[in-house]
């Protein structure tokens, strides 16, 4: 179990409490007041910036995380109420620095523009992906209908999301 | 975009919910998916000094079909569930199809059924951040004395915009209500009290704990349709759903009930007795369409100009009923 971030628990001057919880598979002790979201959690207490704040009410999608394998808005999540759910980040799906087949073709097919999108977009398809291996076109659209890209233009996200899924 | 301080509770059983629910002097609201409520406490409209979480009660989350008294939900079951259940898409295929046109994914994946029913109303003029409401004066629901979309207005017209209530409406659900007085079980219409800063009946205290699709709606044909300007995300800017009981080739019986066209969702009077042992024909469908429409009073409160949401209740209406035909 990580520590390091809550060395000076006792310390830190907070009205809350320690709660632990499993994000990208380990167990990470945290203290956290009762109104923090799992998206203040995750990137101002345990240095996971790659989900990110673009609304904060829901309209965005760029704080999707997983939840037991499925989408949730970290922004609009209680961190009090996700303890004993596993947590998936984009940190951790990329095992040992090594990118996921979906994050290479979001690369490789110019997917990523500024990037703030990005890994709530390449976590709702990982989602996808994992129910369902050879989704259509509109499945693909259905499944990211709660993600928003101000700069791409979408077609390539869905040829990036496509190219995954003939490679299965 | 933080939200405001309070105390988080999160029992194991409804006695302990209704416990603490009716022990807070703070202001207690009850927390279920928290996709409704939470962006209203990050907007600083809502300040409650506890939540009450109803994730650790098992007892809201069944489904199950029972023969003569129907089809009953738990009041915690997510709309995604909604939406995937083989019960439910055997026994109401409507309902699992309207439960995928709310909000997202990511939302369906936590906003549950109860807390659709129970969300609260919405305004141009009251969703706004604190800062973006000082550029108006406050309205009724901000606590004020006066209301931007009927300036002679003596109420507020906030609009209700749930996706499943008029479905569930249509079907003559009961809602199960549970508080410190005991267990009543009443029609989900009996809910809404029709003013949009306070839209409903004595909900203070009290937990959905379930609903119920009676057997006899059941065997209707249902359907809801529902106008937005994007295909995804947003709200209805205004929706149908439409009941209709099939006899001998003639219809029996019809209810029509609208959403995001008043404070409150409308069933629409007189449709039942205009279609009542006619046959179904596209003659009869403009005729219900009309009804619908005279029905429908949408406002300049919500995106999307009032007349076109009115045409699309007639337009939608019209739809469904034509697709019931076949
Ligand atoms: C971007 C966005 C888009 C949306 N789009 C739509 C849409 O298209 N259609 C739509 O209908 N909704 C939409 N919503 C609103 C909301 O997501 C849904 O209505 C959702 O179903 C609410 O459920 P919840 O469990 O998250 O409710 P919560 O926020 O937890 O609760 C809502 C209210 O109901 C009360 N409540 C909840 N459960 C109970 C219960 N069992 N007993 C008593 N009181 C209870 C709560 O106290 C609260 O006041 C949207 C929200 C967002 C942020
Ligand atoms: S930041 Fe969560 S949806 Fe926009
Ligand atoms: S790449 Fe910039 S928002 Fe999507």
């Amino acid at each position: 179990m990580k520590r390091g971030n809550v060395k000076n628990l006792e310390k830190e001057k907070c009205s809350g409490k320690i709660i632990t919880l499993t994000v990208n598979g380990e167990e990470r002790l945290v203290a956290v007041e009762d109104r923090d979201t799992l998206l203040d959690v995750l990137r101002n207490k345990l240095s996971l910036t790659g989900a990110k704040e673009g609304c904060g009410t829901g309209e965005c999608g760029s704080c999707t995380v997983l939840l037991d394998g499925q989408p949730v808005l970290a922004c609009l999540m209680l961190a009090v109420g996700v303890v004993g759910k596993k947590i998936t980040t984009i940190e951790g799906i990329s095992a040992g620095g090594k990118l996921s087949p979906l994050q290479t073709a979001f690369i490789d097919h110019g997917a990523v523009q500024c990037g703030f999108c990005s890994s709530g977009m390449i976590l709702s398809s990982t989602a996808l992906l994992s129910a369902n291996a050879k989704p259509s076109r509109q499945d693909i659209r259905k499944a990211l209908e709660g993600n928003i890209c101000r700069c791409t233009g979408y077609n390539k996200i869905i040829e990036a999301i496509e190219s995954v899924k003939d490679q299965k | 975009m933080n939200l405001p301080r309070f105390t988080y509770h999160s029992p194991d059983s409804l006695k302990k919910c209704i416990a603490i629910l009716a022990d807070q002097k703070n202001g207690a609201q009850v927390l279920a998916g928290g996709s409704d409520l939470l962006v209203r406490m990050k907007l600083r409209l809502e300040t409650p000094g506890s939540l009450v979480s109803l994730a650790d009660i098992p007892a809201l989350q069944d489904i199950a079909y029972r023969p003569g008294k129907g089809l009953t939900m738990g009041a915690g079951i997510t709309l995604s569930l909604l939406a995937s259940d083989a019960i439910i898409q055997e026994r109401c295929p409507a309902l699992a199809d309207a439960a995928v046109l709310v909000a997202t994914n990511q939302i369906r994946t936590v906003a549950t059924v109860g807390g659709n029913i129970l969300q609260n109303t919405r305004c141009r003029y009251y969703n706004r951040s604190p800062v973006w409401g000082k550029a108006v004066a406050p309205c009724f629901k901000r606590n004020g004395a006066i209301c931007h979309v009927v300036p002679k207005g003596k109420r507020c017209f906030a609009v209700y915009q749930g996706d499943l209530a008029p479905l569930l409406i249509a079907l003559n659900t009961t809602v199960t209500i549970v508080s410190k007085k005991g267990t009543e079980e009443i029609p989900v219409e009996s809910l809404y009290s029709g003013d949009g800063k306070v839209p409903f009946n004595n909900v203070a205290g009290t937990i959905a704990t379930g609903f119920t699709i009676p057997e006899d709606s059941l065997n209707m044909r249902a359907a809801y349709r529902k106008y937005r300007l994007r295909g995804g995300i947003d709200f209805p800017l205004a929706g149908v759903a439409a009941a209709l009981k099939p006899g001998n080739g003639l219809v029996e019986d019809l209810k029509l009930c609208l959403t995001g066209v008043a404070s409150r969702p409308v069933t629409v009077p007189g449709a039942g007795e205009a279609a009542k042992g006619k046959p179904l024909s596209r003659e009869l469908a403009r005729e219900v369409g009309r009804l619908a429409y005279a029905a429908a009073h949408p406002l300049a409160n919500l995106e999307g100009d009032p007349a076109t949401r009115r045409s699309m209740i007639r337009i939608m209406t019209e739809d469904i009923l034509t697709s019931f035909i076949s």
